[in-house]
This record gives C-alpha cells, sequence and structure tokens, in this order.
C-alpha cells in the first residue's frame, strides 16, 4: 500500500561546476574557490549539495585539507 | 627528481632582511640534497585564518624546485626546529604557471557570498552569473543596460520629489485631511486585492 501511493522523487540533476568550468586540478592556493567549497561553519560541503563529481570533490577535499593547514581557510568557523 | 612546492609562514615579526635570510636559507638547503630551485615567489603577509602562536597574519612565502625525496625530510627539520616559521607545507608540484596569479584567486569581493552561498540554491547562480558577466564585459550589453537603468532611476527621483511636496500642501491647508488621505490611498489598492481572493476562495 505505502509502495503504491508513494509520490515519485523530483530527481533534479546537478551538474558539477568545476566540470562546467573546466577546471582541471583545485588548487590549494586557491583561496576563492575554496571558500565556495566550504559552509560558513568551515565544513567541506558535501557531493549532495554541491553535486559535484567524484573527481573534482576529492580534489576539492585534498585541496581544502592543505589550506587548512596553512591557514588559508578556518578548520572551524563561528563568525557567520 | 621530482618536482615540489613549498609554501612556508613567517612570523610577522620577522622583517625583510629575515625574510631573504630563510628563503637563502632554503635555497641553501634544496641545493645541499643536489636539488635546483626553480623559483621563489613572495606571496607577502597575509591575514591568517586563524591565530597561530598567538599571530594573527603572517609572511607567505612559495618555492618551487626538483629534487630527491631527501631534501623533503631536511626541510621539514629545519622548519621544525626554526621558531620564525609558523607554518611549512611540502607537496607535490601542480605543475601550473610557477609565478602563480594568486592575487586572482583571493577572496576579496567574496565576502557578500558569505552566509548561503555554498548552500543549496544560491550557488547554482555562480556559473551562470560569471557567464553572463562575461558576455556583458563584451560591450554592446552595457550600453543598453546602463541606458535604462539611469532612466529607472531618475523616474523615482521625480516622484519622491513630487510626492513630499502634495503631502506638504494637504496638511497646511486642513489639519484633519492626514487622517482621510491614507484611507482614500490605500481604498482603491485594498478593494481589488480584496475583491481578488475572494471568488477565488468561493469558487
Amino acid at each position: 500500500m505505502a509502495k503504491t501511493k508513494k509520490t515519485p522523487k523530483v530527481v533534479r540533476r546537478k551538474i558539477c561546476k568545476l566540470c562546467l568550468d573546466r577546471v582541471e586540478q583545485v588548487d590549494y592556493k586557491d583561496e576563492r574557490r575554496l571558500y565556495r567549497a566550504i559552509t560558513d561553519r568551515g565544513k567541506i560541503v558535501p557531493r549532495r549539495i554541491s553535486g559535484n563529481c567524484s573527481r573534482h570533490q576529492a580534489q576539492i577535499r585534498r585541496a581544502v585539507k592543505r589550506a587548512r593547514i596553512l591557514a588559508l581557510i578556518p578548520f572551524e568557523s563561528d563568525s557567520y | 627528481m621530482k618536482e615540489y612546492e613549498t609554501v612556508f609562514i613567517l612570523h610577522p615579526k620577522v622583517d625583510d632582511a629575515g625574510i631573504e635570510k630563510q628563503i637563502a636559507s632554503f635555497k641553501q638547503t634544496v641545493s645541499d640534497g643536489q636539488g635546483e630551485m626553480v623559483g621563489v615567489h613572495k606571496w607577502g603577509r597575509r591575514k591568517l585564518a586563524y591565530q597561530i602562536r598567538k599571530a594573527s597574519d603572517g609572511f607567505y612565502v612559495l618555492a618551487r624546485f626538483r629534487s630527491n625525496p631527501d631534501v623533503l625530510v631536511a626541510l621539514d627539520r629545519k622548519f621544525k626546529i626554526d621558531e620564525t616559521v609558523l607554518r611549512h607545507l611540502t607537496v607535490m608540484s601542480p605543475g601550473d604557471a610557477f609565478p602563480p596569479d594568486l592575487k586572482g584567486r583571493e577572496r576579496r569581493g567574496y565576502r557578500g557570498d558569505g552566509p548561503g552561498g555554498p548552500r543549496g540554491r544560491g550557488r547554482g547562480l555562480g556559473p551562470r552569473g560569471r557567464r553572463s558577466e562575461g558576455r556583458d564585459r563584451g560591450g554592446p550589453p552595457e550600453g543598453s543596460r546602463s541606458g535604462p537603468a539611469e532612466d529607472d532611476r531618475k523616474v523615482p527621483a521625480e516622484d519622491d520629489r513630487k510626492a513630499p511636496a502634495e503631502g506638504d500642501r494637504r496638511p497646511s491647508a486642513q489639519a484633519a485631511t492626514p487622517e482621510k488621505t491614507p484611507p482614500d490611498a490605500a481604498g482603491p489598492t485594498g478593494q481589488p486585492s480584496e475583491a481578488g481572493p475572494g471568488p477565488k476562495t468561493e469558487e
């Protein structure tokens, strides 16, 4: 019963923005891009929100972690 | 021989001579390990995203070199001993043009995006917005845009000037009119809005 009545999920296909921009490699010094890849709390925006492809998400993950070490972006932030 | 990239942050108290000394020392360490420098770039004084040893800013130096992995150990050791180095990071070189365009990558002018920027729908406008801006820079769209925008600004400005002038006259003529005029002004706008939802709810 419950299964038949379920409305079909509205699937909006997200496109990786980095693919659109033809980004080859995400640079850990690219502060501007990295600030858009983290939340106001400093967390990495998950793929289900950002819609990034796995390749670029992995690049972002690595770049964010490096940039945090160099104090380019915060590990955590209360100010928002 | 692989190419590496090192970034190190010097304490803000270090003066220009000290910075040069650090760079020279860095080059020396690389050459001692039979490595060759590709280039050194002074990124400059930057604000830190968080305090390191109570310092809130630091001098960033970016360097690229080719060497054996042994040099990385020597560098790491050197940086760890040196108290004027707040942070250091050595990674495989991304292999792009060496003095990278760091200014274009700075966060400047992006604070407006801050809250909500990385989240959900707001982000979707990012690439589209940039593209439209790029097209606008082409030329013709700018002229067409600026034209109507100026007209729009002028028109409301004139209305604003007239409106207060009328408002000033009315209270001067009769003291009671200000109370009457608001209902009159609200009347025409209020009636259609009341009539609008009315039939809908009945249906």
